[in-house]
């Protein structure tokens, strides 16, 4: 009842130096393939005749260089904060005054993160995500220990996340009411994407 | 009562130890987006084979949607580089680079080696050191192959650059369709079709196309069975028979059929070829895509006056109206995500591509181009979307609108986009 017709697919499959070269004018591919079997719509990454895994060495380069001139710029960008002294004259509470130290210290440390975070537009519009990380920080603001806690269970959020906080070693030092007689602080950090992802 | 007391005292005491530590809770909400910087030197190897690998990974980064090339020339050393030195990682940290990529190209008769190595800054990681092989019609492939590496290893993201892009070219007058990666490389065209060739549709495992052609003077709906090039027709009824949709279950699909007249949405089994009418009213319905559960299905109908999106449930055959804004909305197209649906929007005669939810709320129309936008089709993944501009060229776009990145070369006239899921 129904015709069954053959047709031929004709492929241009350019060269690589022809077709992206930027500096080759049109991009225009030179040679043209006749291929007539289906097959090459198939075709995938099987073309890849041989994918070498190479064994996995040290790096080349040593952490410790990428680590000490995170170091120089967060040395910097905690020499330069202060804690705040408390405003007023002497009546003012010394709980205040400690509780403004650690709003301005937890605002500092939102910014060192929010310098780091990039968070990418390709990655989800889902308003509803969150991730929580365990940070260990001793007195003196070295990270001491970072962990993934709560998934947010998309693994490009998270991995985004852990990016950032890999690039951070060390913070301005806690203020001293949030320390007060301990070692270290905990902190479960929670991450969730921009205000207006819809 | 005094035990009480004791009892809290001593909790006092313990909670406050010094071996205990204090834990605090802050939240971090994302100030907007951007995106992973990667420093990618020119490779090095063969001047005629380099600079054309480098420019397709560099687009294949672009369109990935979630990182951005450094340009070379704000590197402290321009020129090609095949591995990091001892030393010099500082200096990609400070011009920002989150990943750096160095690749050296090599030559041996028809083949083509490609040595790849990736970086993350931030631990200061070998990320990816891989070689890829292949013949030097096929380089794409290993560029393919790596990008798709990449994004797994850095962001954990699904493969995407084994999907393809099948669209429609008008040329020298005639209008077939064709296929090509999804970053626009390796275009093949389907001969023999008719001189008048339209609305191309992927089957959910990537080995059939349904597609309208002028091959008998009539918009006929035919299957193109790509693993046999086989070409079935599949409806030539007397007038309309246009805008196929595969169903996810592959048994049939949903198309518009004018058999008594009006446009109507009809389902047509792939083997029995019997039709059964889905959607009835005086108006023209039209563009039928189906949800990834295949429960739904939208449409664009004029029956309010203006072409608008509907939503239906295929259970009980209720059809709710999705928008409401814009004088002209059509060509909708599901996510592939099941959670919303994307269509072209005219508000003042200029078109563009618009989002929303299935359940109504949050239209978000994209900038785009600025020069007219349609026919919108998501990636496998959902995240992102490619479209045809009126300047002739395919884009892809994120869905939060940012710059679309060109992946056809203007060679040609091409519309109606329709993204593959994975080839396998």
């Amino acid at each position: 009842m129904y015709e069954v017709y053959e047709v031929s697919i004709v492929s241009n499959v350019p060269s690589a130096a022809v077709s992206a070269a930027p500096n080759k004018g049109t991009g225009r591919p030179v040679k043209k393939f006749v291929r007539n079997e289906g097959a090459q719509y198939k075709k995938k990454l099987g073309t890849v005749t041989k994918e070498k895994v190479v064994k996995e060495k040290p790096p080349e380069i040593s952490s410790a260089e990428i680590e000490s001139k995170i170091e120089d710029i967060e040395k910097a960008e905690s020499t330069q904060w202060q804690p705040p002294v408390a405003k007023g004259s002497g009546s003012t509470p010394q709980t205040a005054g400690t509780a403004s130290q650690e709003a301005v210290w937890v605002a500092h440390v939102k910014e060192i993160v929010y310098d780091r975070w990039k968070y990418p537009p390709g990655i989800t519009l889902d308003a509803s995500l969150k991730v929580t990380f365990f940070l260990r920080i001793s007195r003196n603001g070295n990270l001491l220990e970072k962990n993934l806690i709560l998934s947010s269970r998309n693994t490009p959020f998270d991995r985004s996340v852990m990016i950032a906080l890999n690039s951070i070693n060390k913070i301005p030092p806690p203020p001293i009411g949030l320390v007060a007689g301990r070692n270290e602080l905990e902190i479960n950090m929670t991450f969730s994407p921009p205000r207006g992802v819809e | 009562m005094k035990k009480k007391v004791w009892l809290l005292l001593l909790l006092c005491i313990f909670s406050t130890s010094p071996a205990l530590a204090a834990r605090l809770d802050i939240h971090i909400q994302a100030r907007g987006f951007t995106k992973l910087k990667v420093a990618m030197p020119y490779f090095t190897g063969p001047a005629d084979l380099t600079s054309g690998i480098w420019t397709m990974c560099a687009k294949d980064l672009a369109v990935s949607g979630v990182f951005e090339v450094l340009n070379p020339q704000s590197y402290i050393n321009p020129g090609p580089v095949s591995t990091i030195a001892q030393g010099t990682l500082k200096d990609w940290a400070l011009i920002g680079a989150d990943y750096i990529i160095t690749g050296n190209v090599s030559r041996l008769s028809d083949m083509v080696t490609l040595d790849i190595q990736i970086i993350e800054v931030a631990s200061a990681k070998f990320i990816d050191r891989k070689t890829y092989s292949t013949s030097a019609q096929t380089i794409h492939t290993a560029v393919h192959a790596f990008m798709d590496t990449f994004l797994d290893k850095s962001l954990g993201l699904n493969e995407m650059f084994s999907s393809k892009i099948i669209a429609v070219r008008q040329q020298n007058g005639k209008k077939q369709i064709g296929s090509f990666w999804c970053d626009g490389v390796g275009w093949q065209e389907v001969k023999g079709l008719g001189d008048l060739v339209l609305n191309p549709a992927w089957s959910k495992d990537t080995k059939k196309v349904a597609f309208v052609s002028y091959w008998r003077d009539n918009p006929d709906l035919y299957l193109l069975d790509l693993t046999t090039n086989k070409v079935e027709l599949l409806s030539g009824r007397k007038g309309i028979n246009s805008t196929p949709a595969f169903h996810p279950s592959g048994s049939m699909i949903a198309c518009t059929l004018s058999i008594n007249g009006n446009p109507e949405i009809y389902f047509l089994d792939l083997k029995s070829k019997n039709i059964q009418q889905i959607t009835k009213s005086w108006a023209t319905d039209t563009s039928p895509s189906f949800s990834p559960d295949g429960k739904y299905m939208a449409f664009c109908s004029d029956r309010c006056g203006t072409p608008q999106i509907y939503l239906m449930d295929l259970k009980d055959r209720k059809v709710q109206r999705l928008t409401f804004q814009g004088r002209y909305n059509t060509e909708p197209t599901f996510s592939p995500r099941g959670d919303m649906v994307a269509f072209s929007n005219s508000t003042n005669g200029i078109y563009q591509i618009a989002l929303i939810r299935t359940d109504g709320s949050q239209m978000t129309v994209l900038p785009g181009t600025g020069k007219g936008d349609e026919s919108p089709t998501f990636s496998p993944d959902g995240r992102l979307i490619a479209f045809a501009s009126s300047d002739g060229n395919i884009y892809v776009t994120d869905l939060v609108g940012s710059k679309p990145v060109r992946i056809t070369n203007g060679n040609g006239v091409y519309s109606e986009p329709s993204w593959s899921l994975i080839t396998k």
